[in-house]
């Protein structure tokens, strides 16, 4: 009994498909472009975020030593550094790396620290790793405490404002798809109302044959799911093929200088979510819609 | 078999379509309704099919308050009706066959009986031949023996047919008339809202006649003269 209900519910979906053709082609149609518009924004966002975080994984504290502490002192030094609460990381920077990045730095100009390798003015440099952005002026304030220690620089004011940026990025992405979504969701859902109150005859008579609500229900939710999955699946496809375009044309020119969040990592959660949506969105709104039409 | 006592209906914009009606219908009986336009023949077959409730009064089927149904019993009950409307009321997407084995499928009848009783009906109506065609491939007469196929193929207790003849010319008429006949000899009570009084005055049969949604004529036979 159940699978032959299913199986009607199956040809009746399908025949309607296909016999209702440009109705469902438009109704897809919308699904792709409202799931398109979400799914580009959603790219966007997780974007933001990966850049906010790649920002913020860029910010650590330069602890600068005393000329005068022994090398004893300078690893206790270490030692404690790396115990002040928030610090996920430490590595120490001795003098003549620094000398020898520096020299990296400057390129050709690089002769003006001739000389300097004798009587290096650079500081030993202890750079902690903070376990979350917002720490980092903890952390510093602490560092600055020991005796050992000549100087602490983590670009103050500047940190403040990048956090403050980075925070405003990700609450500006979280808005954006959930406003995108919205738009979405009325947009799918006015589509499939529309297609079934162009058939809301067709219920009536139903229901004066002696439908039960499930009869009518259950091939209108899977012409919904239908609809939804077809539009999902042509966003998502069409969404991964130009942002991994892009991602190579990006590549190729080198313009920045983070990293965008790679294809193959934005793949499933795309696919996944959209395909998601569409599904979910498509029998919902097939469901609220064909609720009105099921009180003859 | 239905029972009405004194019923009214009034419906939300407030117009009273039927004022304290009562009537009965007995099995096996073929009843005219008639009346002018507006006089509450399409509320008095609404109300027997429970596509509307009574705003006072009760319906009773089979010795059942329909009022009361649940439901899922509203669904049962219908499925022992047949419905002929004057527009048809096919599916435009269904061929022909489907339309019919809809009825059917509504009453979980498997597919291979589907397939061997649909046929059957059609033949019946002599529309055999049209099953695969859709109903705007068909003229008015044959999409109203349509419908009569499906409301027969069910095999229910009452058929009732709302101005069953208003599109049809008089050859389509008489075809449908004399199928419903048919049916009724074979036993299936018949109820028929009309305003043709050529069709009532042919036939020998029980007339109700509604006016203003009051009861004017009760028991008359073959002699419905309202209007002339």
């Amino acid at each position: 009994m159940v699978l032959r209900t299913l199986w009607r519910w199956w040809r009746e979906a399908f025949i309607s498909l296909f016999r209702n053709g440009w109705m469902a082609v438009s109704a897809a149609g919308m699904v792709l472009v409202a799931l398109l518009i979400l799914g580009f924004v959603c790219l966007l966002a997780l974007n933001a975020a990966h850049f906010s975080q790649a920002v913020e994984e860029g910010i650590d504290v330069a602890v600068f030593v005393r000329e005068d502490v022994s090398p004893d002192l300078v690893s206790q030094l270490g030692k404690e550094l790396g115990k002040i609460e928030g610090v996920a990381g430490i590595t120490f920077v001795p003098k003549e790396k620094a000398l020898e990045k520096l020299r990296r730095d400057l390129g050709e100009r690089s002769g003006l620290l001739n000389g300097l390798e004798d009587d290096n003015p650079l500081p030993d440099t202890f750079r902690l790793r903070p376990k979350d952005a917002s720490l980092v002026p903890l952390i510093a304030k602490q560092a600055a405490t020991f005796p050992s220690v000549e100087k602490v620089r983590y670009g103050e004011g500047v940190v403040e404002k990048l956090l403050q940026l980075t925070n405003w990025v990700r609450i500006a992405a979280v808005g954006l798809v959930v406003l995108f979504g919205l738009a979405a969701v009325f947009l799918t859902m006015t589509t499939i109302r529309l297609s079934i109150l162009n058939r809301q005859e067709e219920i009536g008579v139903m229901k004066l044959l002696g439908a039960t609500n499930w009869f009518v229900r259950g091939p209108f939710i899977l012409e919904g799911i239908i609809i939804g999955f077809i539009g999902a699946v042509l966003a998502a496809g069409l969404l991964y093929y130009g942002y991994t375009s892009l991602l190579q044309q990006v590549n190729e020119a080198s313009l920045i200088f983070v990293q965008p969040v790679p294809g193959s990592d934005v793949a499933v959660p795309l696919f996944g979510s959209l395909l998601g949506c569409g599904v979910l969105l498509g029998a919902v709104a097939s469901a609220l819609s064909i609720h009105r039409s099921l009180t003859v | 078999m239905v029972r009405l006592y004194n019923v009214t209906k009034i419906y939300p914009n407030a117009v009273k379509a039927l004022t304290d009606v009562t009537i009965a219908l007995n099995k096996g009986e073929f009843l005219f309704v008639t009346g002018p336009s507006g006089a509450g023949k399409t509320t008095l077959i609404r109300l027997i099919c429970r596509e509307e409730l009574p705003t006072r009064g009760q319906v009773i089927f089979d010795g059942k308050n329909i009022s009361r149904l649940k439901h899922r019993e509203v669904a049962l009950f219908r499925r022992r009706i047949g419905m002929v409307f004057q527009d048809f009321r096919l599916l435009p997407r269904k061929t022909v066959f489907e339309n019919v084995a809809l009825a059917l499928e509504i009453n979980g009848v498997p597919w291979r009986e589907i397939k061997r009783r649909v046929p059957e009906v059609l033949d019946q109506v002599g529309l055999l031949a049209k099953a695969r065609a859709f109903p705007g491939q068909l003229s008015g007469g044959e999409q109203q023996r349509v419908s009569l196929a499906r409301a027969l193929v069910n095999r229910p207790c009452l058929v009732m047919a709302d101005e069953p003849t208003g599109n049809l010319d008089t050859e389509n008429a008489r075809e449908l008339i004399r199928l419903l006949l048919e049916i009724n000899r074979e036993g299936t009570t018949v109820l028929m809202a009309t305003h043709a009084l050529d069709i009532v005055n042919a036939l020998d049969k029980r007339i109700i006649s509604l006016n203003e949604g009051r009861l004017v004529e009760y028991e008359s036979r073959g002699s419905y003269l309202y209007g002339t």
